[in-house]
């Protein structure tokens, strides 16, 4: 979804009051309490600057909250909301589940990266209950980054010594000011660091998609290429001093930038790529790092949950694959999670589709061949497809009415504290829910 | 960023030069993209023929409102709060330390602009340079803005 597509779509559900604004230059009183330096888990970058200023229940302000964030807020006012469960029905609806769960085995749990760590260790557990598959939204490009990070090593770095050495930042088919609003101003591109004094001006950046994107009018070098081109161009990178050229007017001013930087950052989204480019990524970026003139670092930047490094941490320490895994019968432990959702479609008999929040991107939408398995839905939030489903379950939303352990994009680990005055109350929170479907049902 | 023309405006005029604005098309056009006229003002885009020459002047020049000291204008509907502007602003890297490291300013914080309710917002135009005469033309906020949320006439 272009950013103007989205910037009309979030315009069109706008019906919410504009919150009160005090004059220019004046200190704004008009709240009853505020929260400061708190760390929003809309995306993956964990922004840890928001202030947050609530009167009455609600937020009437908030500073360096981008979009994204915001949207997650506004959408907490009741006409969006599921209703709160009353504690009978809330029994009642946990035992249905519980019972369509365990009548329709294996049960692929899906999307639990947009949940805190120990609502992630729990859904877990639950998978290996359910005996199904246990699998984020992004679960083909987590498994293709992840195998390749395994086979050629993996430089990466933290977000921060990006921002401090970076002199050439490229997005590989990844575009921040989609997915991850605040990432150039924070990190990537217009943040001063040690060595980049100047911000933006001591940097290069190029941008590789297949049409205009929105960090096009920033870009340095912009190369705008059909998919199967990633290939050649990155050869051409790599062998240009042999005379390899490739045809694009940017290629000269690319091979420039890349032969005066000493340390390169490359920002992918593993689902827009495929396994050739992400092979010769890789092997690039071992070379130059072989070579020993100049550092490259790669990191993925996911069009997923927030949470998508916890999962792929808990991943690893339970099934020593970032990937998910799958709990069915005839598997043995260890074994990777299945490849394709079709491959999904043929094993699991039923889905429990853990939704946290609205996605103002429209990005986690299940495909068409898993429609007709029946579902459970844990979601905060109202939406049009739950029409179909068969138990949905109302629940706080993680990172703003519960606390959780989030992981940034780089693997830096925040605690990410809920506004207490703004919680509903009557929400259970995912990992209750969670907890309490696999105890129901016995 | 792209920007918008006076000709791109005399465009949807209707060219006629009628006068009944007190002005020419051309003259019309420039007081258009300096924000001190509307399209309403044009009493011939009134009529039916002009309807969707009107409404694509609207769109065009979009429903911010003009700073009077810095002739910044903010489109809310094109804004994300990435906070470019924010970190672009050559008074805040001069003044604030965290500001030029990435952080968003925190609340105490004397800035010109903060992106407040994920919209940029001109909290102190007075320190903006481009409210000192004697200080340097500056429109880093316009000219990075990815989204062309801004625009400074």
């Amino acid at each position: 979804m272009s950013i103007q597509k989205f910037i009309r779509a979030s315009m069109q559900d706008e019906n919410r009051e504009d919150p009160p604004q005090s004059p220019p230059g004046e200190a704004f009183t008009d709240f009853d309490t505020e929260h400061h330096s708190m760390v929003c888990a809309g995306c993956s970058c964990l922004c840890d600057d928001i202030s947050y200023y609530i009167k009455d229940g609600r937020v009437v302000r908030t500073l360096n909250l981008c979009e994204v964030g915001w949207k997650r807020l506004c959408t907490l006012s009741e006409e969006d909301r599921l209703p709160p469960p009353c504690p009978s029905l809330l029994s009642e609806t946990l035992n249905r589940a519980a019972r369509l769960l365990r009548s329709h085995r294996p049960v692929l749990v899906l999307g639990a990266d947009g949940l805190g760590e120990a609502a992630i260790r729990a859904s877990y557990e639950l998978a290996g209950e359910l005996q199904g598959p246990w699998l984020p939204w992004a679960f083909m490009g987590l498994r293709r980054f992840y195998e390749r990070a395994k086979r050629f090593g993996w430089a990466t770095a933290l977000l921060d010594e990006v921002r401090d050495h970076a002199e050439s930042v490229i997005f590989w088919r990844a575009d921040p000011l989609e997915t991850h609003h605040r990432h150039l101003s924070r990190y990537s591109f217009f943040a001063r660091g040690r060595f980049t004094e100047r911000g933006n001006l001591d940097r290069n950046l190029a941008a590789v998609a297949s049409e205009k994107t929105v960090i096009e009018p920033l870009c340095q070098q912009f190369f705008q290429l059909p998919a199967g081109r990633d290939v050649a161009l990155i050869e051409a990178m790599t062998h240009f001093h042999q005379g390899k050229g490739f045809d694009h007017r940017d290629f000269p001013g690319f091979v420039r930038a890349m032969q005066g930087s000493t340390y390169v950052a490359l920002f992918v989204d593993p689902e827009k790529v495929g396994d050739e480019t992400l092979d010769a990524l890789f092997e690039w970026s071992t070379k130059l790092n072989n070579e020993g003139r100049k550092r490259m670092v790669i990191l993925p930047l996911w069009a997923a949950g927030p949470n998508i490094e916890g999962f792929c941490r808990v991943s690893l320490e339970k099934n020593a694959t970032p990937w998910g895994r799958t709990f069915a019968e005839d598997s043995t432990r260890g074994q990777p999670a299945e490849s394709s959702w079709e491959n999904l479609a043929e094993t699991v008999k039923s889905i429990l589709v853990i939704s946290p929040g609205i996605d103002p991107l429209h990005r986690n939408r299940l495909p068409e061949c898993l429609r007709d398995k029946p579902r459970v839905v844990i979601d905060p939030f109202k939406q049009t497809a739950h029409q179909d489903d068969d138990v949905v379950i109302p629940t706080a939303l993680p990172g703003v009415e519960s606390d959780g352990l989030f992981f940034r994009s780089d693997g830096l680990p925040f605690a990410v504290r809920g506004i207490e005055a703004i919680t509903q109350q009557g929400y259970p929170t995912v990992d209750d829910v969670l907890a309490n479907i696999m105890t129901e049902g016995h | 960023m792209s920007r918008k023309s006076i000709y791109e405006l005399y465009e949807f005029l209707p060219k006629t030069n009628c006068g009944q604005c007190g002005m020419s098309c051309m003259a019309f056009a420039g007081h258009l993209l300096a924000r001190d006229l509307r399209p309403r003002d044009c009493p011939v885009l009134d009529e039916p023929e002009h309807e969707d020459n009107k409404r694509r002047l609207v769109e065009i020049l979009g429903e911010g409102k003009k700073n009077e000291l810095t002739g910044l204008i903010v489109d809310d509907h094109l804004c994300i709060g990435c906070g470019v502007c924010v970190n672009v602003c050559p008074v805040h890297g001069a003044n604030n330390r965290e500001v030029a490291l990435g952080k968003g300013p925190r609340a105490g914080d004397v800035t010109v602009i903060q992106i407040i309710n994920a919209r940029v917002r001109l909290v102190h135009p007075e320190l903006c340079n481009r409210a000192i005469p004697s200080a340097p033309p500056c429109k880093a906020c316009a000219d990075y803005c990815p989204t062309d949320a801004m625009e400074l006439v």
